[in-house]
Formats: C-alpha cells, structure tokens, sequence
C-alpha cells in the first residue's frame, strides 16, 4: 500500500507584510499542492496524507471548494487530514460545515478518533486542533483497537505549546507508521516509523533548507519512506565569514559567483560574521540587493582585541570598561555594549 | 626627566647660549629684560614644539614673540636631557619655512621620530596643555587659567596609572548619544511602519464586521419575509360553496324522496284500482247495476290515474336521480380538479421559491462563514503584526546596549573621578601642609575644579585667604596635579616669579620643600633673595645668571 506524507503546506500564506516572503513566493504553496496531487495520482497511491496546516489560516470556502476539487480528482486515492495549530477548528471555521468529497476523511473531533479506509484494511488514528495552542502531550498514549488492520497515526505538533512528545513515546508503539507535521523541517524521527514531514515548501526565510514530501509503501507492516524535495522555493543559508582585509567589492563578487552557481530556485540568506574594519562596516543594504539574495543579516563585529587593550590600559577607564562589561551577566545587550563602548572610545 | 644641557642658537633675545643645569634644583637670576622668560619659553617650545599661528591669534603668539627680527632662519636650538638614565638630543628649527626636529638617543645612536611621537612618547604623554598649567608656572600667572579646570576634569577622567590621556571620554558619550539616538529613530521608523499596517488590518476588519453584520440581517430579513405568505400561494378552496352544494343536493336528495313517495302511493292506488275493479268484474254484473258500473268505473279511473301517477313520479324521479349524480359527479370532478391544480401550483411555486430561497440563504451563509473566517484571519494577523518583529527587537537592543555603555562609562569616569580627585587631593594637602609647616593641611576642589581650603571647620575661597596662602595653594594644586600627569619621572619644573609675594619665612618654607624634590626644578627670578635663603639653609642649586 502506497501513501504520500505531507504537512505544513500552508495554503495562503500571506506574504508576512512585505517583510519575510516575497509576493511571489504566496503562490509557491499552491503549486506545490497541486504538484503533490499530481504525484499522487501518477504514483497511484492509496493513501494521502495531510498531517496538519494544510492551510496557513482558517480556509475560505472557495479555499475549500478549491482543495476539495483536487481532492476528488484522485481516482485511487483516500484522503486523511486533520486540522493543525495555524488552521485549527475555531467554533466559525469554514472546516465545521464543509461537506468533503467521497473520498475524504476529515479527522474532525477533538479526541482522538480513527478512520477505517475501505478496501484497504487500514486505519488512521487522529485528531484535529480546536485551539491554537495546546501543551498536553496527548499522542503520549494512544489506544489502538483490536484488529488485524495497518495502523497509522496522523499528528500535528511536537514543541512545548502544540502536544510535546519525545522519540520514546513511539519507538515501541505498535503504528506502523506515525505522520507528523508542524516542525517544518523535514526528518525522519525513527527511521522508517515517525516522520516529521516539514512544510512542504519554505513558510518563511528561516525555513532553510530542503522541503518536499515523503512516499512509502508499507508491506505487511512493514513500512518504508523516502523523502523526496520540491524545488519551487528552497532557502539557503550562506554564512560568510568576513575579516577586516575583506573588501566591499571581493566580498559582493565571492557572493555573485557562488549565488551565479546556484540553481533559480534558490533563495539566499546570508549571515556576515566575523571581524570587519570598524571604520569600514561592510555594506549589507548593497549585498541586499543582489538577486536572489533575500536575506542579510550583519553580525560582524568590529576587530578589537580586548585582552590586548585590557593590558595596554589597565587602569584607565577604557580597561576598566571592558573589565567591569565583561563580568556582568553575559547577554546580547551587554555584549553589544562591551563594542559600542569601546569603539565610542577608540574613535578619533 | 632632567634637563642636562641647553643650548640656544637663535631664539627671541637670546643667542648662543649653553647653560649645563643641575638635575635637581636650579635658580635662573636675571634682572628683568634679560631673557629669562624667553628662557622658559625655549624650553616649553623645545619640549612641545612652536606653531605659527595665523589671523587674530598672531599677537600673542610666541612664535612671534620670539622669532629673531634679524636672522630668523636661524631660529632654532637643541637640548640634552635624560629619560630614565637615557640621554637623548633633541634639535629644532623654529623656522616656520623650515621647521624641523631632530631626536636622538645619544647612548645608541638612534634616530627618534618627533612627528611619530617619540618625544611625546618620552615625555610620559603630557600634553602642552597640561605642562603649562601644571609644571610651567609663570610669572603673573600663579591662578591656573580657566581652561585649566576642563583639563584638570578631562584628566581625572582619563587619569590613572600610565595614562597616555588619549581617551576624549566627553566624546565617547556623545557618540553613544547620537548612535542611541539614531537606533531609536530607525526603531521608531519601524514602529510606525507596523503601526500603519495594524492601521490598514483595523480598517479592513471593521469594513469586514460591517459586511458580516449586514449579512446576518439580511438573513433575518429574509426569515420574516417567508412565512409571511405570498397572495399568490392562498390557495381557494373552492369555486362553488361546499356547503350550498350540499344543501343543494339535500334539497334534491329529499325532492327526489317524495318523487318516489309519490310515485309508491300512485303504485298502490292503480294495484287498489285494478285489484277491486277485477272484484268488482267477477261478484257484481256490471251491467245490471248501474252502481257496481260506477264502481267499476271509479275502480278503472282509481288504476288508470295510479299508473299515470308512477309513470310521471318515476320519471320525474328519474331525472332527479339523473340529476343529482350528474351534480355530484361533477362537483367531484371539479374538486378534484381544483385541487390537483392548487396542489400542483402550490407545490410548483413553493418548491421554487423555496429553491431560490435556499439559494440565496445558502449562499448568504457561505458569504457570512467566508466573512467570519476572514475576520478570524485577519485578527489572528493584526495579533502577529503587533508583536515587534526582528528588526524592532533588534533595534530594541541595540538601543539599550547604547545606553548600557553610556550609563556604565558614566558611572566609571565618576569612579575614577573621584578616586583620582581624591588622590589629587591627599597630594595637594601635604604639599601645602608642607609649605604651611601644617597650618593648612586640607585642600580640596569643589566640582568645578575651584580650590577649597580647610581650616579649622570652615571651607576658605581662595579669595577668602591671603594673598600668600592663596598662591601657595595654587602652587600646590600644580605640583600636585603635575605629579599626577606624569607619575613615572617628573617633568622638569619652571617657577617665574611665583613667589614674588610670599614673604620671607613663607618663601623659606617654600623653598626648604623644593630642595626636598627629587624633580628637576628651575626657579626664575629677579631677586636674590631666592639665593639667599638657599644658601642660608644650605640647600644645594644650581645658579644660571642671566644678563643683558
């Protein structure tokens, strides 16, 4: 029996306000659904399933008119899905009265609950979010019914606020396969068995990395997965580490060639760390602007040496300023502090 | 530092000069106009060097003052002097045509660098400024200059062991003010730019609030309107009244009745008839009685009547009966009739407004469950823009960092202000316990740098002393605070005509202390009596005379 694992897909992700994602980037979610579906419908799977925000906010009904359509063009294919944290059942959802195509099956309760898919032996233990947060570890014990049925569990979640649990809470479970969804990167939590499918595609630049979704066939409860990438959008992050003889120039062309190297898809996000020149700070804005780099974020500090000036000037209050910030407690604030101080005092 | 030799070429009234001046104390006797003012500032000007200065400043400039109006290309000199048992020669050229310095350490031969500093370097990092006012007291001038204060504050700040004073700690907060202030600008830009977004979400969640309510009240409206029967779905009953029908047919049914009652006596009047007339035929002879004949004759008009009579009744019955199904057939018809027509239209028009109503009912729930969704979107996002984002919160840091740093120099260059003002202080007060065999032992500054004397209880203004005390304390701020610039070697002393006011037995105190000084010392003056009372105490000098 085959099936394909998806989650996060966050169908109408708005561009975060012109600030994370690019308008471009809102229509990635859909074609990356659509190409799933595709798949899906190639692959001849049996089974599809959605294993939370499938949609980034409670769904409009054209939203759902429009999921269900693709939904009912799968010929061999059962649907499970259950209701995440971004696109939880709230009391006016439209999810509450939508009525589903045949071969749909809304995990809808609150409680967990199963779905026996026809035909195929198998059951798919779930539930849906009627809130956005919930911190009970709820997928700690659940009881599986009697049977001889493949059983699947279809969660959502896996930090502090939505239902924590740990690796051990399914390494002896008797599943044969646990559908995962929310963390939004991709990985196999037991091999083979838990899978944390990642958001299908990237939400916003923090989402680096490979995304995609995960095929497997289980076999007389055995149960096999691979993972296979979207590239519709895919974030890298570049860390380049700067050092004062570093210039402006070599620093821009290093970044144009190997972003020149880099397939379209790509988007980058770079994070300049190291020593720069105080007086000459390198220009992140102009770094900003090259294409396909969506992100810069500048942590260069300035070269200072502070054993050195702590020696040179012992008493005086340049080294008593660094003394005095270095033995308070350590945090980003006193951190910036200790360079704004002393580049205020070096400074000519 | 000591000065061991001097020699002047060319400078102000002075030429080729070679004075050789004992490490320790040394008085420079001159009667006014010989030079010796143009002494110190030769060696001020050696130490520090000496810029032309152009514009209005050019009239009190010693450069100037003491270029040689005959040969100024020859406006130069050279000193030897040891730094830490180190000889060095150093040589200017105060011409401003050809300005040059040239230092060298004489034990090795190496050449220094005054514009890199060397000299600087050597001289413990005084600065001209502070030399001046500190070690370099001249005539008339006993009262540091204004400037003094500032210099003396910037000091404490920078002071301590060491210092090369480089660190200009008034800047540093004011750089960190600006860059705070710039941080919070960009901050505020930031802000400003969420708060229009949540501005826009606010008006598209009331447009949206707006929308929904219209919706529901036009379900409502619509939920009255529909009972509220249309006139056209009254369905009538009947055309004819059902009632009168059957009243009607009652009336028929009974009419008919007597049509048959009727009828039935008319049958037993012709049986009666015929029955007794056959009677009558058999047991009468007819003819022989004209009564029986009568009676026959009755008899045969009682049945003839009797069978006239049910044929008319009968047939009128019959038409009636006729009649009556024929009305009831048709009153049945047309009921059916109607009422199929009624049910069929009925149920037409109903099922189709119904349709449409639930048409647009259902499509008005969808638009309210689509708008309510939106509405739950649109606040969960107005929650997210609110919160700061990234940036802000970078921002945020950085301008607390700023402040950190600010408030953390602030409260060190007040530590160190106080602890090396207090050190200043402690100096002070034993130079002048000294100088004053103990009279006064306390000196302090107030925050203005203005001197303070303690004397028994009371804080004394300068002015508030005599004259005497007063310049002694003056001079024991500059020893003392000159004794804190350079704390490693002292730097050579120049005294013009300090104490011109004190009297004999201050003078003596006075002079009896310098003689204690490890530090090279050069009293100019233009009496004897410096010498005199040296020489009286048995305090070794050297004597450099001056003359015209």
């Amino acid at each position: 029996m085959k099936f394909i694992h998806i989650a996060d897909i966050h169908l109408g992700a708005e561009p975060g306000r012109g600030r994370t994602i690019g308008e471009e980037n809102r229509s990635y979610s859909w074609q990356a659904f659509k190409e799933v579906i595709n798949r899906a419908r190639q692959e001849q799977v049996q089974i599809l399933l959605i294993a939370g925000d499938l949609f980034h906010r409670q769904p409009l009904v054209r939203e759902l008119k429009e999921v269900n359509a693709q939904f009912s063009m799968l010929p061999q294919t059962q649907v499970v899905l259950i209701a995440g944290n971004r696109d939880y059942l709230a009391p006016e959802s439209c999810y509450q009265t939508f009525s589903w195509a045949e071969n749909v099956h809304f995990l809808k309760q609150e409680r967990m609950e199963y779905v026996e898919l026809e035909g195929l032996d198998t059951r798919v233990y779930g539930f849906s979010y009627w809130r956005r947060e919930i911190s009970e570890p709820l997928y700690q014990e659940v009881n599986i019914k009697e049977g001889d049925y493949c059983n699947i569990l279809l969660g959502h979640g896996g930090d502090e606020k939505h239902i924590p649990f740990q690796t051990n809470d399914f390494v002896k479970s008797a599943f044969d396969y646990v559908a995962f969804g929310h963390i939004h990167k991709p990985v196999e939590i037991v091999k083979n068995k838990v899978v944390m499918a990642g958001a299908l595609q990237p939400v916003d630049c923090s989402d680096t990395g490979e995304h995609g979704y995960f095929q497997g066939e289980i076999k007389d409860h055995v149960c096999e997965v691979k993972f296979i990438p979207l590239h519709f959008c895919e974030y890298v992050s570049l860390n380049l580490k700067v050092s004062p003889e570093i210039t402006q120039s070599a620093l821009r062309e290093y970044v144009t060639t190997r972003i020149c190297m880099a397939p379209k898809y790509q988007k980058f996000r770079l994070t300049l760390k190291g020593f720069c020149d105080e007086e000459h700070p390198v220009d992140a804005e102009q770094l900003r602007n090259i294409e396909q780099v969506e992100q810069v974020i500048d942590k260069c500090r300035a070269d200072y040496d502070f054993e050195k000036l702590k020696l040179q000037y012992g008493q005086q209050i340049l080294g008593r300023y660094i003394r005095t910030l270095e033995e308070m407690p350590q945090n980003e604030v006193t951190k910036k502090a200790l360079y704004y101080g002393v580049e205020a005092l070096m400074a000519e | 530092m000591k000065i061991t030799e001097i020699q002047i070429k060319n400078f102000g009234k002075l030429h080729n000069i070679n004075v050789r001046p004992l490490p320790g104390l040394n008085v420079i006797y001159g009667e006014n106009e010989t030079g010796k003012s143009t002494m110190q500032q030769f060696i001020t000007g050696m130490l520090f060097g000496m810029d032309k200065q152009g514009g209005s400043l050019a009239k009190n400039d010693r450069y100037q003052q003491y270029e040689p109006w005959d040969s100024s290309s020859s406006f130069s000199g050279g000193m030897k002097f040891t730094v830490g048992g180190k000889p060095f020669f150093l040589e200017r050229n105060f011409y401003h045509k050809q300005k040059s310095a040239s230092l060298v350490n004489e034990m090795d031969g190496e050449k220094l660098s005054v514009e890199q500093g060397d000299l600087e370097m050597l001289l413990g990092g005084m600065k001209k400024t502070a030399y001046e006012n500190t070690y370099c007291i001249r005539q008339a001038e006993v009262e540091t200059k204004e400037e003094f204060a500032e210099v003396l504050q910037n000091y404490f700040i920078n002071a301590s062991a060491g210092s090369d004073g480089d660190i200009d700690l008034t800047g540093a907060s004011r750089r960190l003010q600006e860059k705070k202030k710039a941080a919070q600008q960009r901050y505020r830009q930031e802000e400003e730019m969420r708060n229009e977004t949540v501005e826009k979400l606010r008006l598209e969640e009331s447009i949206l609030e707006k929308d929904i309510e219209q919706l529901q009240s036009q379900q409502k409206e619509d939920f009255v309107d529909f009972p509220g029967q249309d006139p056209n779905m009254i369905i009538p009953e009947r055309d004819t009244n059902q009632m009168a029908e059957y009243l009607r047919d009652l009336r028929l049914k009974k009419k008919q009745q007597g049509y048959l009652w009727r009828c039935a006596v008319s049958v037993l009047t012709a049986s009666v008839g015929f029955i007794f007339g056959i009677l009558n035929a058999q047991h009468h002879s007819l003819q022989e009685n004209p009564g029986w004949m009568a009676l026959e004759l009755f008899l045969l008009f009682l049945f003839l009547g009797g069978l006239g009579g049910v044929c008319h009744w009968f047939q009128k019955e019959r038409r009636l009966r006729k009649l009556r199904r024929q009305q009831q057939e048709e009153a049945k018809e047309l009921t059916i009739t109607a009422s199929r027509d009624m049910e069929w239209k009925r149920v037409h028009v109903e099922s189709e407004k119904q349709a449409k109503h639930q048409a647009v009912e259902a499509l008005l729930q969808e638009q309210l469950a689509e708008k309510r969704a939106m509405l739950i979107n649109l606040r969960e996002e107005m929650e997210e823009v609110q919160e700061a984002t990234e940036q802000e919160r970078e921002l945020e840091q950085q301008i607390q960092a700023y402040d950190l740093a600010y408030q953390t120099l602030q409260t060190l260059s007040q530590d160190i202000y106080h602890d090396t003002r207090n050190q200043l202080e402690q100096v002070m007060s034993q130079i002048l316990a000294e100088m004053t065999h103990g009279k006064y032992d306390t000196i302090g500054l107030d925050d203005q740098m203005n001197l303070m004397v303690q004397k028994e209880d009371r804080s004394l203004r300068p002015w508030q002393v005599s004259q005497g005390v007063m310049e002694q304390m003056y001079v024991a701020l500059r020893f003392g605070a000159g004794g804190m610039f350079t704390q490693e070697e002292s730097m050579p002393i120049i005294l013009d005509e300090v104490f011109a006011a004190f009297d004999e037995k201050r003078l003596e105190a006075v002079l009896q202390w310098l003689g204690r000084q490890k530090g090279q010392i050069f009293l100019f003056t233009c009496q004897r009596r410096e010498m005199e009372i040296l020489e009286r105490n048995h305090i070794p000098y050297g004597k450099i005379m001056l003359s015209r």
